[in-house]
Formats: C-alpha cells, sequence, structure tokens
C-alpha cells in the first residue's frame, strides 16, 4: 500500500475515533472505544502491521504516523475521560444533602458560678493596679475582727454585724475587713492588697444571707487622701461597670474608717433617668470604703502621721445579683441547675 | 427612725424646699433617708363644714341625713354612718368631685334611697390618723367653706405639727445618737441650709420649787437624774396633735402623760419616764445597782430577773424601773393616777446595752441610751415636757430635783489646716473650716493660719480626736465635691515581711500574700471542669450534725467532729463542715425533686477540723477541696443514644481535670476504703504517692439516707498539694521520621484481671519498639466463657530512634512480629491468657 494512502486511512480513522470518543456517554462505552482503538489487536496497532510491506525508508515515517495518531487518540481519551469523572462528581453532588437546621454536635458545656465569676472580675481590676490578692481565716478572734478595727467593746457599732460565735471561742468572721489587721501585722507599709473571702452574719431573708462573699481592699502608702480613693474606686466602677460610669461618695459610718464613704454608680440600668433597680434615684449603692482610722494603722505598728491609706469592702453578692438581676441571694447556694444552667456561656 | 417632715419644718426654717429636696440634703449630710413615704393625706379637697341639722335615716338604724354648711350659702344634704355626731360639730366636708385618693373619687349617690351630696370624713379617711371612731372634730372657730390645711393649726398649741405628712425612714448610723431625734435631724438639716433652728415653747424651770427627793449611787452610772413632780394630772386620751405626732414616728398612743414622754424622746432626743408617785413605797427616787435575786414586773408585763450589772431607779425600796431599759408596771401612770413623778435623766451607754441585751428588752430609751445621750440637754427636755403637759391637763408642778453629779463638758481639740488637706486632698482656710463646723456647734477658741483650737459641742460623742472634726469637714464640704485622683505610686509593692512577731495575740498570724501561680492552677482547674460540661456550684459552709451519720462517716474520723456553732441560727446550720459531700448530695436530692433528668456539678470550698496548737489554744484549720459529682444520664440527641453516666464519666473527668494541671494523679483501687462510698466501685487519687482523696460509686445506704436514686458519683479531693505543686515545663520531643507498625490483640482472660494486672505484665516485658499501646475493647457475654472476659488492644510498634535519620530505621516485619510475640507470650503465661 503505497504510503500516501495508508497515511490518508490513518488519519480517516484518527477522525472517527476521536469523533466516537468524544460523544462517548459513559465510562463503559470508553473502556470499549479504548479497546477497539488502542488496544493490543486494536485498529491503530492493526496498521503496524503494514509495517513489514513498507520500504526501509518508508518504515519510520509510518511508524512516526502512527504514534502522531495514537498519541491524539489517546489525549482525547484522557481528556474525556476527565470530563465524564467531572461530570459524574457533579450528578453525585446532587444526591448528596444534610439539613443544616439540625442542631450541631456541642460539647456539654458548664457555668462558672456567678459569683465566682464576678469575684475574678474584681480581683483582675485590681491586680491589674498593682495590688496583691490576701487571705485570712474564716474563723477569727474578737481581736482581729473587732477590736483591732476600732469597734470599741459593748457599742451599738457591734449590732451592724451580728455575730456566730464558736465552741472554741472565736467567731465566724463577720466582714474581710480582719485581713487588713493580718496583712499590717505581717508586712510592712507600703501595703495594697485586695482580700477576697466568705463572711458569715446571723442574718437571714431574701437579700441578706448568713454566708456571703466580700472583697476588702487595703491600700496603705505616703501622701494617700480621699481623692485618690475616689480616682481608684471610679477606675474600678469604670472597669466593672463601663467606661462612663460615674459614682457618688455619701457620708457613712465604719469604725474603722474615718471618714467614712458610701460608694453609689450611676444607675447603669436607666442612666440616671429613675428605674426600679435605682429606686428612681439614679443612684445604685455598690460598696463602702473610707480612710483607715489612726487607731487602725497604730493597731498595725503604722504611724498614721506618716503613712496614710484607704480601705473598702465590696460584696460580691451584691454585684453579682445588680449585674445579672437576681432577686433571691438564696439562689446562689442552692444549686439549682434552673438557676445554675443560665449562666453557660 | 422615723421623721415627719412636718415636724422638721416646725423646728427649722426651710424656705420653699420641697421634702424630696429636703431627703436628700439630709443624705447627703450622712443620715440616709431609706423610704420617704410621700404625703399620705388627701386634705386638698377638703373643706371645713358644720353639723346643722342631723336626722334619722328612715331606712336605716345607723344611718343619719345631716344637713351641712360648708359656706356655699346653702345646706348640703349628706348621708353619714359615724355615731354620736351632734349637730354644731365642725368637721372636713369632701364635696362632690374631691379626690380621697387611691382613685376614690366624691359622686353623687344615694344611700338605701336617700341622696347624699358628699361625704364627712374621719381621721382615718383623711389618712391624717389612726382615728376612725366618728367624724375629725375641728376647731369651732374655723371658717366654714375654707380649706381644710388651713384651720389644722387652729387651736393647737404652738410650735407643735398639727398633723404630720412626708414620713422619712432615716438609717442612722450607730455613731450618731444626736440625731435620734427630730431635733437632731433638724440641726443637720439647717447646717446644709445655711438656716436657723426656730424657737420652742417651754416652761421656765426656774419657777419650780427644788426639793430633795432623788439619790445617785454612782455618777458613772448615773451623770444626771431629774425629778420633776406633779400633782392634779388629769390622765386621759391624748388630744389628736399629740396622738398623731406619736403614731407617726411609730408608737402608739396611750394616754397623755406616756405619750408626752414618747412626744420629748422623738423630738428632743431624751427618753423620759413617768411614775405615778403614788405607788412609790418611800415617795422618792434613789439610782443604784440592783441587788442579786432582786425581780421586776416590767411594764411589759413579763418578769426580769436582776443582777449587780443592772442599774435600776429604786423607790427608796424596791426597783420599780430598769435604767433606760423599761418602767416597772407597778408604778405605772393609768387613768386613776393624779400625781406623777418625771424622769429626765441619764445613764452610763454599755451598762444600758448589757442590760437590754441581757434581758432581751430592746426600747426606744435603750435604743438612745445605748447610743448616748447628752446630758447638757436635759433641762431643755423637761421645759418642753412640762409646757406639753399643761396643753392636755390642768396640774401643778410641784417640785424639781435636779442632780446633776458628773458633767458633761465640752471636749476641746486641736485642727491643724495641713492634716486636713493631708488627710482630704483639698486644702480648706481656716474661715471656710469655720464655716462647716461651727453651724453643727463647734466653738474656735482661737485661730491662727496653721490650726483653730475648738470646742466639741456636748451631744457629740462621736467626735473626740482631730480626725473626726476633719469627717465633719467633710460633711460640710460635702463628700462628692472631692475629685478623683490617681496616686503616684510604684508600679509593684514590695510587701516586705516585718523583721519582729508584731503579732500581740496567741494566734497564729501568718504570710497572708496569695500566691499568684497558686490562684492560676485554681483558676485553670476550675475551667477545665467547667469546659467538661460540669457546673460549678457553692454551699453554705455549714453542716447539720446529723450529716455525717447520713454519710456514713466513720465514727472516729476527723469527718465525725466538726466544730460547733455556739449561736447557731438552726440545727441544720449548727456546725462547720468537714465535706463538700452532703451539701453536694443535698443539691442532688433538690434537682431530682425540680425533674432533672442528669445532675454534674463540682464545688471548690473549704472544710473545717478543729485543732490545737502548741499553745493550746485550738483553732479551726481550713482546708481546700473539689467535690464532683456526676448523676443521670445525658440526654438523648438526634444522632444518637442517650448514655448513664458510669463512674468511669467521674474518673475521665478527674484526670482530665489533672491534667490541665499538668499533674498526673495516681488511681489506686488497693488503697483502703472510705465507708461512703460502694466497696466495690471506689479507688484513691493519688499525688506523689500520697492519697489526696477518693471517688467512686455512693454507698447504696447514703444514697437511700439522702433520697437519691442511684447510681450517684462522688468525689470528693484535697487541693492544697495539687495547687502546690509545680510541674515541669513541658518539653517537646523530636518528630519521627519513620512510619509505625501496629498490631492489635485480643486475649481471653479471667474475669478478676485487671486492667492494671495487664499493664503492669506489658511494662515488665516492655520491648524497646513498644511505642505506645491502648486498650479499646472489653467483653464479658454470651460469646466468652463465664468467667472470662475479652481484652483487646492495639500495639504501635517503631524504632526507638526514629526522630533521627541516621540511627532511625523502619522495622522490619520480623523485628514488629518477634516484639508482639514477646507481650503475647508474657501475658499468656503470667495471666494466663488465650489469644482469642
Amino acid at each position: 500500500m503505497p504510503s500516501d494512502l495508508v497515511w490518508s486511512k490513518l488519519q480517516e480513522l484518527r477522525d472517527n475515533a476521536l469523533s466516537a470518543i468524544a460523544s462517548a456517554s459513559d465510562e463503559n462505552a470508553l473502556t470499549t472505544l479504548q479497546k477497539k482503538y488502542l488496544g493490543k489487536k486494536g485498529e491503530v496497532q492493526a496498521y503496524m502491521q503494514h509495517m513489514k510491506e513498507l520500504s526501509a525508508e518508508e518504515r519510520p515515517k509510518l511508524g512516526a504516523l502512527v504514534n502522531e495518531v495514537r498519541d491524539r487518540i489517546e489525549a482525547r481519551f484522557a481528556e474525556t475521560e476527565k470530563k465524564l469523572a467531572d461530570a459524574r462528581l457533579m450528578a453525585d453532588l446532587k444526591l448528596r444533602h444534610e439539613d443544616l437546621s439540625l442542631p450541631g454536635r456541642i460539647p456539654n458545656r458548664g457555668a462558672e458560678h456567678p459569683l465566682q465569676e464576678t469575684q475574678r472580675e474584681i480581683e483582675d481590676i485590681f491586680l491589674s493596679m498593682g495590688f496583691e490578692i490576701a487571705r485570712g481565716p474564716q474563723s477569727e478572734w474578737d481581736y482581729f475582727n473587732f477590736e483591732a478595727l476600732n469597734f470599741p467593746a459593748d457599742h451599738p457599732a457591734r449590732d451592724m454585724q451580728d455575730t456566730l460565735m464558736l465552741e472554741n471561742g472565736s467567731l465566724l468572721r463577720t466582714h474581710t475587713s480582719p485581713v487588713q489587721v493580718r496583712t499590717m501585722l505581717c508586712y510592712e507599709p507600703p501595703i495594697r492588697i485586695i482580700a477576697p473571702g466568705t463572711v458569715y452574719r446571723r442574718d437571714d431573708d431574701v437579700t441578706h444571707s448568713p454566708v456571703f462573699h466580700q472583697i476588702e481592699g487595703l491600700h496603705i502608702e505616703k501622701g494617700l487622701n480621699l481623692t485618690h480613693l475616689r480616682g481608684i474606686l471610679q477606675l474600678f466602677a469604670q472597669s466593672m461597670f463601663g467606661k462612663d460610669t460615674k459614682i457618688r461618695l455619701r457620708p457613712s459610718f465604719f469604725p474603722f474608717t474615718e471618714p467614712s464613704v458610701e460608694v453609689d454608680i450611676a444607675c447603669i440600668f436607666c442612666h440616671q433617668k429613675g428605674c426600679r433597680m435605682c429606686k428612681g434615684c439614679g443612684w445604685i449603692e455598690i460598696l463602702g470604703a473610707g480612710m483607715v482610722d489612726p487607731n487602725v494603722l497604730r493597731e498595725g505598728h503604722i504611724d498614721p502621721e506618716v503613712w496614710s491609706g484607704w480601705a473598702f469592702g465590696v460584696g460580691i453578692e451584691r454585684v453579682a445579683m445588680l449585674l445579672h438581676g437576681i432577686t433571691d441571694i438564696r439562689l446562689f447556694f442552692e444549686s439549682d441547675l434552673r438557676f445554675l444552667s443560665q449562666f453557660r456561656v | 427612725m422615723l421623721i415627719s417632715w412636718k415636724w422638721l419644718q416646725n423646728m427649722v426654717e426651710t424656705g420653699g424646699i420641697t421634702a424630696a429636696e429636703a431627703a436628700a440634703k439630709i443624705t447627703a449630710r450622712g443620715l440616709e433617708v431609706e423610704g420617704h413615704e410621700p404625703d399620705p393625706t388627701v386634705i386638698g379637697d377638703i373643706r371645713v363644714a358644720k353639723l346643722i341639722k342631723i336626722a334619722e335615716h328612715p331606712n336605716s338604724d345607723h344611718l343619719h341625713l345631716v344637713d351641712a354648711d360648708a359656706g356655699t350659702g346653702e345646706l348640703i344634704r349628706v348621708v353619714c354612718g359615724a355615731p354620736g355626731i351632734e349637730e354644731g360639730w365642725v368637721v372636713p366636708f369632701a364635696p362632690i368631685g374631691a379626690n380621697l385618693g387611691g382613685g376614690f373619687k366624691i359622686k353623687k349617690s344615694k344611700l338605701r334611697g336617700e341622696e347624699s351630696f358628699g361625704m364627712l370624713c374621719s381621721e382615718k379617711e383623711l389618712g391624717l390618723g389612726s382615728d376612725n371612731e366618728t367624724l375629725m372634730r375641728l376647731d369651732t372657730n374655723a371658717p366654714l367653706g375654707a380649706p381644710l390645711a388651713d384651720v389644722m393649726s387652729l387651736g393647737m398649741p404652738e410650735t407643735v405639727a398639727p398633723y404630720h405628712t412626708d414620713i422619712f425612714e432615716v438609717g442612722l448610723t450607730p455613731d450618731r445618737g444626736d440625731c435620734l431625734s427630730h431635733f437632731g435631724v433638724a440641726r443637720e438639716l439647717a447646717a446644709a441650709l445655711d438656716s436657723k433652728m426656730k424657737d420652742l415653747a417651754c416652761y421656765d424651770l426656774s419657777l419650780i420649787e427644788k426639793e430633795d427627793f432623788v439619790s445617785i449611787e454612782s455618777a458613772e452610772d448615773c451623770p444626771r437624774y431629774m425629778g420633776i413632780r406633779i400633782s392634779n394630772v388629769k390622765v386621759g386620751k391624748s388630744p389628736a396633735w399629740l396622738r398623731r405626732a406619736v403614731e407617726a414616728c411609730g408608737a402608739r398612743s396611750i394616754n397623755n402623760i406616756v405619750d408626752i414622754t414618747n412626744f420629748v424622746c422623738f423630738e428632743l432626743g431624751h427618753p423620759m419616764h413617768a411614775f405615778d408617785a403614788d405607788k412609790l413605797a418611800a415617795k422618792k427616787i434613789a439610782v443604784r445597782r440592783a441587788r442579786a435575786g432582786e425581780k421586776i414586773y416590767a411594764i411589759n408585763h413579763e418578769t426580769y430577773d436582776l443582777n449587780d450589772t443592772d442599774i435600776v431607779i429604786t423607790d427608796g425600796v424596791k426597783p420599780v424601773a430598769v435604767a433606760g431599759v423599761m418602767g416597772g408596771a407597778d408604778t405605772e401612770v393609768d387613768e386613776n393616777t393624779r400625781n406623777i413623778i418625771f424622769e429626765i435623766a441619764t445613764f452610763h451607754p454599755s451598762r444600758v446595752r448589757k442590760t437590754s441585751k441581757r434581758l432581751g428588752l430592746h426600747s426606744e430609751s435603750s435604743h438612745r441610751y445605748e447610743r448616748f445621750v447628752d446630758a447638757c440637754g436635759i433641762s431643755r427636755a423637761a421645759a418642753r415636757a412640762l409646757w406639753l403637759l399643761l396643753q392636755t391637763t390642768d396640774a401643778s408642778i410641784e417640785a424639781i430635783d435636779d442632780r446633776y453629779v458628773a458633767k458633761n463638758e465640752p471636749l476641746s481639740l486641736v485642727l491643724r489646716t495641713k492634716r486636713v488637706t493631708d488627710v482630704l486632698g483639698v486644702a480648706f482656710t481656716g474661715a471656710e473650716l469655720k464655716r462647716y463646723l461651727e453651724p453643727i456647734g463647734f466653738v474656735s477658741e482661737n485661730w491662727d493660719a496653721d490650726a483653730i483650737a475648738l470646742k466639741v459641742p456636748t451631744w457629740r460623742s462621736d467626735i473626740t480626736r482631730e480626725i473626726d472634726i476633719i469627717e465633719e469637714v467633710c460633711r460640710g464640704y460635702g463628700f462628692d465635691n472631692f475629685p478623683a485622683n490617681l496616686p503616684d505610686v510604684s508600679m509593684k509593692c514590695p510587701h516586705k515581711l516585718h523583721a519582729q512577731n508584731l503579732n500581740p495575740t496567741k494566734y497564729p498570724v501568718s504570710p497572708n500574700l496569695y500566691d499568684r501561680a497558686e490562684r492560676n492552677r485554681l483558676h485553670a482547674l476550675r475551667s477545665a471542669l467547667i469546659g467538661m460540661g460540669l457546673d460549678e456550684c457553692m454551699h453554705y459552709t455549714f453542716m447539720d450534725p446529723a450529716d455525717p451519720r447520713k454519710c456514713n462517716f466513720s465514727e472516729d474520723s476527723a469527718e465525725n467532729h466538726p466544730m460547733r456553732i455556739a449561736n447557731p441560727m438552726s440545727v441544720e446550720h449548727s456546725t462547720m463542715r468537714t465535706s463538700l459531700v452532703p451539701s453536694m448530695l443535698e443539691a442532688l436530692q433538690k434537682n431530682m425533686s425540680n425533674q432533672q433528668k442528669s445532675c454534674t456539678l463540682f464545688e471548690v470550698g473549704e472544710v473545717f477540723f478543729p485543732s490545737t496548737k502548741e499553745n493550746g489554744v485550738t483553732c479551726l484549720d481550713e482546708f481546700q477541696r473539689l467535690c464532683i459529682l456526676f448523676w443521670g444520664e445525658s440526654g438523648k440527641p438526634w444522632y444518637g443514644l442517650s448514655r448513664k453516666y458510669d463512674v468511669y464519666d467521674l474518673k475521665g473527668c478527674i484526670e482530665s481535670a489533672m491534667h490541665a494541671l499538668e499533674l498526673n494523679v495516681g488511681i489506686d483501687q488497693k488503697a483502703s476504703l472510705v465507708p461512703w462510698l460502694h466497696d466495690g466501685i471506689q479507688a484513691a487519687v493519688c499525688v506523689n504517692g500520697n492519697i489526696v482523696g477518693h471517688f467512686g460509686e455512693l454507698h447504696p445506704l447514703v444514697v437511700k439516707n439522702y433520697d437519691l436514686t442511684g447510681p450517684v458519683y462522688v468525689a470528693e479531693i484535697d487541693l492544697s498539694s495539687i495547687l502546690a505543686a509545680h510541674p515541669d515545663l513541658l518539653r517537646m520531643s523530636p518528630l519521627a521520621r519513620f512510619h509505625f507498625s501496629q498490631r492489635d490483640l485480643s486475649i481471653t482472660v479471667k474475669s478478676d484481671v485487671s486492667c492494671r494486672d495487664i499493664a503492669e505484665v506489658i511494662e515488665a516485658v516492655r520491648p524497646a519498639y513498644l511505642e505506645s499501646w491502648q486498650l479499646f475493647d472489653v467483653y464479658r457475654g454470651k460469646q466468652i466463657r463465664e468467667g472470662f472476659q475479652s481484652v483487646s488492644m492495639t500495639f504501635r510498634y517503631r524504632h526507638p530512634d526514629a526522630h533521627d535519620a541516621e540511627k532511625g530505621r523502619p522495622l522490619s516485619d520480623e523485628e514488629v512480629t518477634k516484639a508482639h510475640q514477646t507481650i503475647v507470650d508474657a501475658l499468656n503465661a503470667r495471666l494466663g491468657s488465650e489469644l482469642r
């Protein structure tokens, strides 16, 4: 067979094959066509049979032609194969669907106790101001709880804090203030501490619990005055309740501070328009504070003419109740999951 | 303390300020107005009317037809049910349209067929007082038709408020005994308003004849006692102004004499007492200590045993009053009394307090004496009382005996202006300081640029030092006017320990700064538990004494010997807890009855154990513990099954929590048993070989004692060593360069062989190529012989130097098989296991 003829037949084979492959409807048809054209006994291979009929110089030419055709067909195969595979993938995609409105698999979530959360937040604010945390025992002695804090014996000031007594003659501390005394007896001034802890009073109703929690603060340096008390407590109030929170100082009485103040914050709920939370007055009482009484400093072996200090005490329950709108203090201690679970975050 | 705004207005020039403004001023002075009952009266629309003609109602046996003249030029017909009314009475009249408060408006109405054009009112109906017996009577000279408010003071004594509105509830701090009266509050208000006090009408005491009938045993007990003997008094119902005044202050009206003593107490802060002079055995007054065995039958009809710490008033023979606390019933003034002795005195504050506490008697009188009553104010109180008395009855003031044995002299103090600036951070001039101090009674004796010498008012027992005066400066300047400044301090406070022991007591004081690392570890632990889905709880630190038995704690354990509270509020709260478990179980019980299906809780808190120190002092030591509880089942999710919590949930939770602290805890099931947990399902938790706690299934008896539905899983762990531990820093290992080979193994072994037994065997023969292994299934059941279990494990083998490209290499199949076989052989040989 003359080479021209071979060449045109090859071209015809090539064109038939390419169009057949391109129009293969699925991968099975493609496999059949692959066998037909490129198999060991396939049509392309069949031309190689003619090789021996050719002259020595024509052989390589035919070989090259056959290879070229084979390459074209193989390329078309690969191309079509990919196209079919992609089409199948796209078809499969339509078959799968998940209802994503079903609940996700959420790992169990627990709740930090709201009192612990509040305590941690208050602590963190003062820690950031360079205060250290100090601790003291819950069973205290009259000296630390009252006497050293300038409570005269048999004075009605003691009635402000109805006391639970223990059998060994000690008492359950009625406030965290004894930690002030303990700290002054241990460390030289300057002193900058906060003291969180459990305290006790003989009291039980919706807003008073026999067991509750306070954070005490004591700051003794040279040159501290009432404006510093205001400055630091304002910073605290702004960190705790929002950066625009205003505070107000009112005169009060605590035996261990002089002058003594109650600190109110501008109502965070109504912005001083008057609401139920602030009883219409626009202010909410938040903590007690004052300049440390000279008698207390002297009890701590600190010269009140050289050093001065201020102190505060804040009720953790009170702050938590305020922040979370909790109306009954007893809920904190009853471990009712209907209550606790509301604080899961 | 209840304070009437009308009463205050009677004592101080208040200008045009409203009650609410006054309340704010008083609060700003440190006398906190905690409650303000706005004007409960509804007298705005009420007019004066005279009863002209009264006729029977034809259809009623108690209603009357009244024709009243309200100054309108014609008579108004009103149907009235008040008893005992008479023609000629002048009374309050609410015409049609009048608002009586609470949405009640007077309308034309028909009562049993008779038309009524308004309402004639009682005192109570107008909110003016408690009297509701019949119509309120007004002065007969009151102009008919005039607004009621304009005529209320007609016929009333001068300088006495005829009625009271806007009652303030003032919460006084215990240092301010001087403010326990309208006078005291008025003085602060006057200072706040820069205003003057008004004069009160008083009787002239110098007119009274002096006579000796009072004696005082101890000037310390009783610095001053004034007795005033009065004869021919008429005891009876108090006039309206007096009754309304004492009622406004929360007292009950008794009779004119008793009411006057209360009136003076509320007005001037001086407690008073009135004796029936004819009932005094020796017709005299002797103040002394009670003698052992003496008793008094008090006006509250209780009998009290007295002792020599009590000050008593005697009639020369027996106690007739407990000084400053309560009078005796035998000498009480009653309707037959003709002659009286008024007592106006002061007594030692803390003695009155001790007696009042011991007898459990708290009175208006003891409340004031405990907080200090100024002996200098007695004359004014007496003069006022006598004047008031004569407004209610004819009487002859017979004699006075004023024993003033220990003078209350004003204290002299020096106020340094620089000191004021140092404490307050604001500089004041001497003139400014005087302006704040003089209106509240300070007298400046002399002053220069540096200091002022001051005399403290005698009624201010709370001011004994310079710093106390500085507080008064704050009040004067206004606490809220101080600016906010931040101190200029170093970032870190050194908190250097004192070189010597300064503790003046025999009780331990130790360095008490909280280690930051320990705090961080506690937070990490709590966060881990919360992250595992447990809810944090906090309980009272008390314990019911029945709890140790209910919890099955052994008799001789420390848990069974709690510290008792001497004055508990209830039995349930009468000891300090020795374990976190009881309150946790109670919490579970409550949640079970609230239909909860599961409960996973933890608490970090203190337990308390008494311990006697070397010096013999018994202290209450505190230990921080962690309690974990698992109960119930996880809710059924849509993608799977619900599952009951079991002991492995609890164990895994503990291990995982400790892992968060980078701590490996040991779980020891061979440690000695605790009686509150199930014998077969409990283990000890160990740190560094020491037992720090226990966990397991709650003992079925305890489950029953707390009325629970089991099984319940509980752990209690002491945190001290756990939080104090300083784990090594985590160091990374180089990553492996060669793959591992994995072999699984299933063996059948006797059921009593524990996972720990298997682990011990594997560890004992551990081949060098074994990198790790894990147990992945335990099966007991039908396909396994009775008494046996199937245990499946997976083993991972790798060259020990796999991270090193030079020394390491992949393991050959033979090497892995050989290593694996070592383990199989050891298990078979030592535990009698067989391959499955």
